[in-house]
């Protein structure tokens, strides 16, 4: 059965100065279609309504891709395999753009349009605050004042994951990450990644042809990922390595396998504040569609991969330890050293030491992990 | 289980410093001295900035570049581990070998591993004179890596023969240039340009309007003003022409 | 049945053409490149033959000769074999691209003379279309190859180029076709009309004139809706009185930026050609020579602007005379009139005089005084000019002559499209 969830939570530094949570996240499982979404206001003085932007753009992208499913979803993705498209300067010609193109070019544009229309009545109906005449600096609630589209201080990204029995589509425009769970490879990025989205910058629905920043991927030909997470990039960005992430994600598979989902979602609601803390700092929102009997059927997967990874960094600990130690011993043998070399001997003995302080680590995670494999595989066997 | 057990890492964000010297044949003598002294001085404050800051930890890294270059560590090391090998002068100027080695290390498989916990680098680049190798090809290359882009970048002349117009080119601005005249200067630039870009690359920005290059500059620019023999930024001047009895004879 | 290479077609002239291989296909037929009698060309292989009497008109259009040189236009038959047929033209050069490539913005115009240079040359194809009596049937951005250095443009598909009246059973793509036609009309000279406007709209603002707000408020696009949109229910974008089809912003980012650049008579023109009341009547829509009428006018604002040295539009009727890359004002007051044509000079604007769109004049200043502007003649013959003191100046080809009140040019057979023009300058 397909199972859908989402969290968001305010970031660290929000709370430092009074800003609300700017991302919002919704799940919805209805009649056979479940729509996962994430939307991350941005954090600039200048983008003072971003949280009304992206709770916005969740509700107009909810109603768009409902409509578009009901309307052409069957016909269109009947039988295509998986296909992935980046934004459109990566297409080569006019000739390229398929119906299945035109079709999403068409309920983008509508969902830009709805936020275009839902982020104007905020504007039009919700005078400027009080709290906002504190805290905002004039010169962009004179923006504000002289705008008649608002798209600037209602800036957001957007990431939206839709399934239904007989096909599957995500779309994004701006950062954060989408990570699927499927046979081969264990984990994916499936929608193309957009290199304007590169450090603190990102594409957005504020942008003047953010028609042009979307990127999709979708499959119509029966395979289905055995889950699927949405996260803003303040969860990215507490991992760095995207490795780190999806290693993250695996832990709230299993936990779903093995707890269930209330366990988890209490879980994910104690863990993503403490997150933020020690990582990004910034709001932090995940919203996760999966499907309990694949996951239950491949949670062993899961911990072997986990396990694999770790093995690897442990045989590369071992590798960067041998090569210190011979260091060290080709250089035991000069008879003068002179201070660029003292030099290399002192940091070839502090990677020995930071190295074997890795290893011990990696060997305690190894551990930890063998043990959670075999009682997975003792209760498959009992079973 | 929790979900943060120990087989989970968040790492610390990390925000490399790259100095990039010039020891080309010139530079001998005081040149090379203040800028081994200077960089040996700031290594500290640096460090202390960066265990003092709860957003990222800073690293360095350096290249020198002559007739060859050479990366002083093979990779970037924090500024608490970083041990100042002194720069030795002589040879050419191969800033343009400069540039490709520091585009090459400019990459997830180069300096910058932990790419989405990173901070924008920040490149401080030395030079007394002009460069000897096609450096227009190179300084092309680094321009469209986006860790470069992105960067902050501060060029230090070194005295009147020092090529501002590369300079210029290389930060991307004029104001991004300073020029010092005297070895007092030199030391104290180095350490201004060093803190300054470490304070403000390692902190968490907002989308603003003001970019770390320009806060950095401004910053700066503004300690500039108070340090004898250096000077921030440029001018430039145009001119125009007269006329004729060709119209007389069109009337 | 398609073909592969090394096959051979007869021709109905007699001879026969070798395939060499595929150079792309769409949804009529495929294209083979093909050599005949030692020429390279382009040969187009019908996936379905269509009927007789598509082949009898084919035929017709071989035998007569193409509008203009605008036209890659069918040049042999090929007998029917294979199951099918086809019809060899030239090949298209390498440096034109189709016209939904500058929609997409994958390629643009150099500059805004050459877009103008564009809208021109396909007003005259459609304008000696006509005059040949034929009728485009089958209109879309397939048709048009543009080269964006200098706007040149070669039509295509001419296949469906049916008499006027007649019915080639092909329909067209919703989009360019009149609200009539998409009811089931038949295509004429009048719809064509429209389908020209539509195409220059999206030429200088690469979105399409009915698609606004309506057309993207719902998420999926049907052929219901489509009738709707582009047929009986049709607005213009930026009709005065009903503001509900407006562009949107972050969709159509093109004309939204766009729209505020060009000259008003450019705009009210297409106000009023995309008005309800010509929608409705199609022998009150404009006529091409009507257009070609504009585009000059609209050439005739199109200057250098002297302080950023970008084009840009000025909109004399609007009384706007500031530049709109930099937003310095500009000098208009130096004029070249001719009739009822006020051309501005700055340096470097160039002069249209016909519309052949080579340049006939350029503006300059002089070596000595950069505050002297001149005009430089670009024809090769010479022109004539009386001053007020009562001379007569030659000004040679490639020669120059000052821009001061009062000189009264006679241009005499040097404009092949203008032959006894004269103009005035007027500073």
């Amino acid at each position: 059965m397909t199972n859908a969830f989402h969290y968001s939570c305010e970031g660290e530094s929000h709370k430092a100065t009074g800003k609300v949570c700017q991302d919002h996240s919704l799940t919805c499982s209805v009649d056979g279609l479940t729509v996962a979404i994430v939307c991350d206001g941005h954090g600039g003085e200048r983008y003072f309504r971003s949280d009304i932007g992206s709770k916005c753009a969740a509700d107009a992208t909810l109603e768009a891709v409902t409509y578009f499913a009901e309307q052409v979803g069957d016909t269109l993705f009947e039988n295509k395999p998986f296909t992935a498209v980046g934004p459109t300067t990566t297409l080569k010609d006019a000739k390229d753009l398929s119906a299945v193109d035109k079709a999403f070019r068409q309920l983008f544009s509508s969902i830009i349009y709805r936020w275009n229309e839902k982020i104007k009545q905020h504007a039009q109906t919700v005078a400027i605050t009080e709290w906002e005449k504190a805290n905002v600096p004039p010169k962009y609630l004179e923006e504000f004042s002289k705008s008649e589209s608002f798209e600037k201080q209602y800036g957001c990204t957007l990431m939206a994951y839709v399934q239904t029995p007989t096909y599957w589509f995500a779309f994004h425009i701006g950062d954060g990450k989408c990570i699927s769970f499927q046979e081969n490879p264990i984990w994916k990025e499936p929608i193309p990644w957009d290199d304007r989205c590169f450090l603190n910058k990102t594409t957005s629905l504020c942008d003047t042809s953010a028609i042009e920043e979307f990127r999709y991927c979708y499959q119509g030909d029966g395979h289905f990922p055995w889950a699927i997470l949405l996260g803003s990039d303040g969860l990215d960005d507490s991992f760095g390595e995207t490795d780190n992430l999806a290693n993250f994600y695996v832990q709230i598979l299993k936990m779903l396998a093995n707890e269930g989902q209330p366990a988890t979602e209490a879980s994910l609601q104690e863990t993503l504040p403490q997150l933020s803390k020690i990582g990004s700092k910034d709001d932090m929102s995940v919203a996760c569609v999966y499907d309990d009997t694949a996951l239950h059927a491949h949670v062993v997967d899961l911990i072997q991969y986990q396990i694999n990874l770790v093995t690897d960094k442990i045989h590369n600990a071992d590798s960067r330890i041998r090569s210190a130690k011979k260091k060290l011993s080709s250089y035991s043998k000069l008879k003068f050293l002179d201070e660029k070399t003292k030099i290399e001997i002192s940091y070839a003995k502090k990677e020995v030491s930071s190295s074997n302080e890795e290893r011990n680590n990696l060997l305690f995670k190894h551990d930890s992990l063998m043990g959670q494999l075999s009682l997975m595989l003792s209760k498959n066997t009992k079973e | 289980m929790g979900l943060l057990d120990e087989t989970v890492s968040v790492p610390r964000r990390t925000m490399t410093i790259f100095f990039l010297i010039d020891t080309s044949g010139s530079m001998e003598g005081n040149k090379i001295g203040a800028v081994n002294d200077a960089v040996v001085n700031v290594l500290p404050m640096i460090s202390e900035i960066s265990d003092t800051n709860p957003d990222a930890e800073i690293k360095v890294a350096a290249l020198e570049f002559s007739s060859g270059t050479t990366w002083l560590y093979d990779e970037p090391k924090l500024a608490s581990d970083f041990v100042w090998q002194d720069v030795v002068a002589g040879g050419l100027t191969s800033l343009g070998q400069a540039c490709q080695d520091l585009s090459a290390k400019l990459s997830r498989s180069g300096f910058m591993k932990s790419a989405s916990g990173s901070f924008a680098p920040a490149i401080i680049l030395l030079s007394d004179g002009g460069p000897t190798d096609d450096y227009q090809s190179g300084l092309r290359k680094l321009k469209d890596n986006n860790w470069f882009k992105a960067a902050i970048k501060i060029a230090i002349a070194i005295g009147d023969d020092a090529d501002k117009d590369v300079l210029k080119d290389f930060t991307g601005s004029s104001e991004a240039v300073i020029t010092v005249h005297n070895i007092e200067a030199l030391k104290q630039i180095i350490r201004v340009v060093a803190v300054t870009s470490s304070q403000i690359g390692s902190k968490s920005s907002t989308a603003g309007d003001t970019t770390k290059q320009d806060q950095v500059i401004k910053d700066v620019q503004d300690a500039t003003k108070n340090i004898d023999g250096a000077e921030g930024g440029d001018s430039t001047s145009a001119n125009n022409v007269d006329s004729s009895q060709y119209i007389d004879d069109w009337g | 049945m398609e073909l592969k290479p090394n096959d051979n077609v007869t021709l109905t002239i007699g001879t026969s053409a070798k395939v060499i291989k595929e150079l792309g296909r769409g949804g009529q037929g495929i294209v083979y490149l093909v050599e005949l009698a030692g020429q390279q060309m382009a040969l187009k292989w019908y996936h379905n033959p269509p009927s007789d009497a598509f082949y009898k008109n084919l035929e017709h259009n071989v035998n007569a000769k193409a509008p203009s040189d605008a036209f890659i236009w069918p040049e042999y038959l090929t007998e029917k074999q294979k199951g099918s047929y086809g019809y060899i033209m030239r090949l298209r050069p390498n440096d034109y691209f189709e016209f939904g490539n500058y929609l997409l913005a994958k390629k643009s115009f150099k500059s805004f003379d050459a877009m103008l240079a564009a809208a021109m040359k396909i007003c005259d194809g459609f304008m000696k279309l006509h005059l040949h009596g034929y009728s485009y049937q089958d209109l879309n951005d397939g048709n048009f190859f543009i080269r964006p250095t200098d706007g040149d443009v070669l039509i295509c598909d001419n296949d469906n180029v049916m008499p006027q009246g007649e019915m080639s059973g092909i329909m067209g793509k919703a989009r360019y076709m009149a609200p009539e036609i998409v009811a089931g009309g038949r295509p004429d000279k009048y719809s064509d009309r429209f389908s020209l406007s539509v195409i220059l709209f999206m030429l200088f603002f690469a979105n399409h004139p009915f698609e606004g707000a309506k057309v993207v408020a719902c998420p999926c696009m049907t052929e219901a809706f489509e009738k709707k949109f582009y047929g009986s229910e049709a607005l213009f974008i930026y009709d005065p009185t009903d503001k509900s089809n407006l562009p949107v912003r972050g969709v159509h980012q093109n004309v939204i930026r766009r729209w505020p650049a060009f000259p008003s008579l450019l705009k009210e023109t297409f106000i009023e050609e995309f008005s309800a009341d010509k929608l409705k009547n199609p022998n009150k829509r404009i006529i091409e020579q009507g257009w070609q009428k504009i585009i000059t006018q609209v050439r005739d604002e199109l200057v250098v602007c002297p302080h950023c040295h970008e084009e840009t539009f000025l909109d004399l009727k609007a009384g706007s005379h500031s530049c709109i890359n930099c937003g310095k004002d500009i000098d208009s007051t130096k004029q070249l009139k001719m009739n009822t044509r006020s051309m501005i000079l700055t340096p470097g604007t160039k002069l249209y005089i016909d519309n052949d769109n080579v340049p006939d004049g350029e503006v300059g200043v002089f070596p000595k005084d950069n505050k002297l502007m001149i005009i430089r003649n670009l024809t090769s013959a010479a022109w004539h000019v009386d001053t007020p003191s009562g001379k007569v100046k030659v000004v040679e080809p490639n020669d120059f002559m000052p821009v001061l009140n009062g000189l009264k040019i006679s241009f005499g057979s040097s404009i092949k499209g203008a032959p006894g023009a004269k103009g005035e300058i007027i500073a």
